[in-house]
């Protein structure tokens, strides 16, 4: 190889490792921090789960056997074994798995059309942030006159969005919808204190907002509130939690 | 073993893999710690014999972004304009992290991975001929060609500046 050619490489290797992205340190300190208590903390696998159902149903099965006939005592164990697979599967800390779908995917779909059964449940919407208490802490920073901040919520039914940025006064503040998204959906219009969004497909949604930096103060806390009503009028709320801070940058 | 029991130089290579291969920011700490959740839940699953911890981690988030990139989500904001500060504002290193970033940027997907196992990452040529199926060798040899497109790429981003400067210089001679 010419050995000018071997130098030039090599210069763009050492400026690519020079170079190379670095998280930020509230990024990386919180993470690390939640990695290392969670990693030390015992989990239940797969294994011990079933042993345990198996023990517990033995165990029904054993008490219902002792007080009636054995096709009595076998209805009982399949319901006992249905019973302990759901609290278990209840108490499991597996977030609910859902793709993430096309930026289009709220467009009317067959087999998704509002209030569609198979696409809702009884009862308040399911909504929690993506990643739970391993979520990232949020910073907004601004970026010319406008910061922004975002996060991803699950959802497990259609419902109504209505996201909003509260103050630590509990008012609400403007929004730009420009540059604003939710669920892969890019907005657009004047600015606002609500975006509503209806979700067709339940599942993983990224919420990305901007705010102007003339509404924030640096150092202080703010929530991004976001109400969702599914076809029935059941609604559930969540708060994620936010710092703006360097608004002068 | 635990294969989390240091976390910041995993959290180190992995954001650095995964901002090469999707860009700088918000969008590179989601992926991230969506990441190390996955990990979290399946570190039991984790056996040493098939690799080290960071090699594990970063088969994680190549399915991560995949499955990101997949959903074809504007990871950037879509059409957000990008508000820079002038190059002249900058810092040396900040404007040479810029460069570099932005010529990676322009790679097809294939290069921009490459660059980012190797150099972000931090992975050897072999290490990455594992996860990606390949021959250390051939794994060498995509590399050899993604550099050389890197540098073709970085030479046109900074022409336009070198046009700039030219008459400057020829004032001061």
């Amino acid at each position: 190889m010419n050995i000018n050619r071997r130098r030039k490489e090599r210069g763009v290797e050492q400026e690519l490792r020079a170079a190379r992205p670095e998280p930020k340190p509230e990024f990386l300190a919180s993470l690390a921090e939640q990695v290392r208590t969670e990693s030390r903390r015992p989990r239940f696998g797969a294994r011990p789960r079933l042993a345990l159902a198996g023990a517990l149903t033995a165990g029904m099965l054993a008490a219902v056997g002792a007080f009636g006939g054995f096709g009595y005592a076998a209805t009982a164990a399949k319901q006992a074994v249905d019973a302990v697979s759901g609290i278990l599967a209840a108490q499991s800390d597996d977030p609910i798995e859902v793709r993430m779908l096309t930026a289009g995917s709220d467009q009317y779909q067959a087999g998704f059309a509002w209030g569609d059964p198979g696409h809702n449940h009884d009862g308040a919407p399911g909504l929690s942030q993506k990643g739970g208490d391993l979520a990232p802490p949020l910073v907004a920073s601004c970026t010319g006159n406008v910061a922004r901040v975002a996060t991803r919520i699950v959802l497990d039914e259609q419902a109504d969005l209505k996201v909003s940025v509260v103050g630590p006064g509990g008012k609400k503040l403007v929004l730009t919808q420009k540059g604003s998204s939710v669920g892969g959906t890019a907005l657009d219009g004047k600015q606002t204190k609500t975006l509503t969004y209806r979700v067709l497909v339940p599942r993983t949604i990224r919420i990305a907002l901007r705010i102007p930096c003339s509404v924030l103060e640096d150092g202080a806390r703010y929530k991004i509130v976001i109400q969702a009503t599914d076809p029935d009028g059941n609604t559930s709320k969540l708060q994620v939690p936010f710092r703006a801070l360097n608004l002068t940058a | 073993m635990n294969p989390l029991a240091n976390p910041e130089p995993l959290i180190r290579r992995v954001y650095a893999y995964v901002a090469y291969r999707i860009g700088d920011g918000p969008d590179a700490e989601d992926v991230t710690s969506a990441v190390f959740e996955r990990a979290l839940r399946y570190q039991n699953s984790y056996d040493r014999h098939k690799g080290t911890p960071l090699a594990w981690l970063v088969g994680i988030a190549r399915r991560e972004i995949d499955s990101t990139l997949g959903s074809q989500l504007p990871l950037q904001g879509g059409d957000e304009e990008v508000e820079l500060a002038a190059p002249g504002d900058l810092a040396e290193d900040s404007v040479r992290r810029l460069s570099v970033a932005a010529a990676v940027e322009h790679l097809d997907q294939r290069d921009r991975e490459l660059i980012a196992l190797r150099y972000g990452a931090d992975l050897t040529a072999r290490q990455i001929g594992e996860l990606l199926g390949m021959q250390t060798n051939a794994v060498e040899v995509a590399l050899h060609r993604a550099l050389a497109r890197l540098r073709a790429t970085a030479v046109e981003e900074a022409a336009p500046d070198v046009v700039r400067s030219a008459p400057a210089a020829a004032r001061a001679t």
